[in-house]
């Protein structure tokens, strides 16, 4: 596999490299098609064949000032769900809401917990570990039921704390920060102390910016996870207003039919796709590192 | 703290006394809890949460499997035992016999609307009327609270597959299929791509960044995307492309056969990067010198493929496969963005159905909580079976 000097070796290579880029194209085809989708205009979402370039780009699947005027008008994106307050706005503000508290308050939460596993030594440090990785074995579906019993009997169906809280505390983050800090020295932590630095103070300003690294690529897939989150949201947010991004594409994608609903759906999706888009441009290292770690898959 | 050095002295001088020993464990224990207050207040806020909302939760959990539960505050669930899990797992095959004409001892057959005995029916059939041999029907053949799951015809005999829950056994059969499709797919893709681009030029670390994109991005919105992708009416771009081919028009999402190629081709799309990306780092772990002798003793590429790279590449395919199948077991949010309908979760004829969905729907739309958590423990239990194979598969003729 390492030497291709030979000329046969070369054209079996570029003969292999055909499918690869064949499936590099079948990648990138559904992003163009919600692009496209997105931008074109009612009539030109009806026709048949359906265009391959946009011919006349459009912001009504967004938001449609002639509203709902047939044949060639509809409401866009922003005109729709008025059960919502503020419609797709909130929806939008609602998920950025959830899964930036999500992300902040687990990394916080369980570093503190990898901090104190990895570099203290107490009684049942280790049966705490072990309970960790135990409960990594069991699916979440086995806990799906007794927490939306939970969540009921604390009133906290229609509540944003249903999701935020649980959330909190990641084993897995818990489990990949451990490891990480299980690296650094104890002398550091040694000399701070004799400094007279508290262990919260040690846990923030010492061990916090060590492993950066790993917060960012765990943070990115805790704050993935939870922009993509459907179950949940579908069982504790029975509220029109609460209602988070994958809860409304899967609304209008249930409800709503024919080639128009297209335009809004690739309108929403591509909106939605903006953020972790950008998330992965800036920080790619960090994704491929965080989703290896993890082991998630989309 | 006096207090502590004076238990600690005590604690010296009367150690080797066996009958105050043990209560001096127990106060010198409480110390040491005491001394380290700091790492468990510390520990705290993660504790609680994880206790409340992650170990509580497996006890509720197993103590509702065995209860019905509609969900009502005022009525507190009922102990069935094990009746749930009865209920899911019971299956039998029993032979479906023929529909005996009583008078004469022959075959019914029915020929329009109208039943005969088989010998009649030959004489109608050879003037060309069209006939059918008719069998019992399920429910005299199946025990009570049996349904008719499947049938299949087997050297001349009709055998019937009856189960207490049907749809239990299709989504679990749907699931299977899923399972097995969607891994050895994704795994070998991810392989495939991996020996492509383990080149780092800049080709391919522009390519790997592509195929890796899905990983990132392929929520609930490219999902959706996929959905319209694969509209049944002619705007849609698969069937605008399968009529460029010349294949003719194809009903995508409501035609059965195509649910599951769909859905693996989906977990395909979406699910190579994260086995290419492991495959690329375990291939940067062989060592070149292992190349470069076998290549200097004469082994061909494929031999040199067959045995240095697929052996040392043992571990991760080990892991991508544990991976893939606890993932792909409990596929939910696909089935719900492409096939669910809001009259059926599983869509067309349940051919979408699969465990976690069943599960979902008998839980929150049927609201048998009790049932519904059976259904986690029996998914638990075959997940947890899946993964210990694997593990003793993939340890099997261990050369390495």
């Amino acid at each position: 596999m390492i030497e291709k000097n030979t000329s046969i070796g070369r054209l079996l290579t570029w003969s292999a490299m055909a499918p690869v880029l064949f499936m590099a194209f079948l990648m990138i085809v559904p992003y163009y098609w919600m692009v496209i989708g997105a931008f074109k205009n009612v009539p030109e979402l009806r026709k048949v064949p359906p265009t391959f370039v946009v011919e006349n780009p459009t912001l009504n699947n967004f938001y449609d000032e002639e509203g709902n005027t047939p044949p060639n008008h509809q409401e866009g994106l922003f005109q729709r769900f008025k059960d919502t307050k503020g419609g797709f706005a909130r929806i939008y503000a609602n998920s950025i809401f959830i899964s930036v508290s999500v992300t902040f308050a687990s990394l916080l939460i369980a570093s503190l917990t990898a901090f104190v596993l990895a570099k203290h030594r107490f009684p049942g440090r280790n049966f705490i570990f072990i309970m960790f990785m135990a409960s990594m074995m069991v699916p979440w579906q086995v806990t799906l039921i007794p927490n939306f019993l939970i969540m009921r009997d604390l009133n906290w169906i229609n509540s944003f704390r249903a999701i935020v809280i649980p959330a909190s505390a990641q084993v897995f983050a818990v489990f990949f920060l451990r490891q990480f800090m299980l690296s650094l020295p104890d002398e550091l932590l040694d000399a701070a102390r004799v400094d007279g630095a508290g262990e919260l103070r040690i846990w923030w300003s010492i061990i916090l910016p060590l492993v950066r690294p790993a917060l960012t690529a765990i943070g990115l897939i805790i704050f993935l996870g939870q922009w993509n989150n459907l179950v949940w949201p579908l069982i504790v947010l029975r509220d029109a207003n609460l209602r988070t991004i994958p809860l409304a594409i899967s609304l209008i994608n249930q409800s709503l039919f024919g080639p128009t609903t297209l335009g809004l759906v690739m309108a929403a999706a591509f909106l939605t796709s903006i953020p972790t888009l950008i998330l992965f441009i800036v920080f790619q290292k960090e994704f491929v590192r965080g989703i290896t770690m993890s082991g998630m898959k989309g | 703290m006096k207090l502590t050095t004076k238990l600690n002295k005590v604690s010296l001088s009367v150690s080797h006394f066996s009958v105050k020993g043990s209560i001096i464990a127990i106060q010198i224990f409480f110390q040491t809890l005491w001394k380290k207050r700091i790492s468990y207040l510390l520990l705290s806020p993660f504790l609680v949460i994880f206790i409340v909302f992650g170990l509580l939760p497996i006890a509720w959990s197993a103590r509702l499997a065995l209860t019905e539960y509609r969900g009502i505050k005022t009525v507190p669930p009922k102990w069935v035992g094990t009746q749930n899990f009865e209920d899911i797992l019971q299956i039998t095959i029993r032979v479906l016999p023929p529909e005996i004409d009583e008078a004469t001892g022959e075959q019914v057959y029915k020929c329009g609307r109208k039943k005969m005995p088989e010998s009649e029916a030959r004489v109608l059939m050879a003037e060309g009327e069209e006939c059918e041999a008719r069998m019992m029907t399920p429910r005299d053949v199946l025990p009570k609270g049996y349904s008719e799951y499947d049938r299949y015809n087997f050297r001349g005999k009709t055998y019937l597959v009856g189960a207490t829950d049907p749809r239990f056994w299709r989504a679990m059969y749907n699931t299977v299929r899923y399972t097995i499709g969607s891994v050895i797919l994704t795994t070998l893709g991810g392989l495939f791509l991996a020996l492509m681009l383990q080149k780092q030029t800049r080709t391919n670390m522009v390519l790997r960044v592509v195929f890796f994109l899905p990983a990132v991005t392929s929520g609930i919105a490219i999902t959706a995307v996929w959905k319209w992708i694969f509209a049944g009416e002619s705007y849609g771009l698969a069937n605008t492309i399968f009529d460029m081919v010349g294949m003719g028009r194809q009903d995508f999402l409501a035609d059965v056969r195509w649910t599951m190629p769909i859905l693996i081709w989906l977990a395909l799309w979406g699910g190579m990067g994260f086995p290419m990306i492991l495959f690329l780092a375990g291939l940067k772990n062989i060592p070149l010198e292992l190349y470069e002798a076998a290549a200097i003793d004469g082994a061909s590429v494929p031999r040199r493929f067959r045995h240095i790279t697929l052996p040392l590449l043992r571990p991760t395919f080990l892991y991508v496969v544990i991976i893939g199948i606890i993932n792909a077991f409990q596929v939910f949010d696909v089935v719900y963005v492409v096939f669910s309908t809001t009259q059926n979760i599983g869509g067309v004829l349940d051919s979408a159905l699969t465990v976690v969905t069943y599960l979902y729907d008998q839980g929150f739309n049927e609201l048998q909580l009790g049932y519904a958590s059976s259904i986690a423990w029996v998914l638990f239990g075959v997940i947890f079976v899946m993964t210990v194979l694997s593990l003793r598969l993939g340890r099997v003729n261990e050369s390495y």
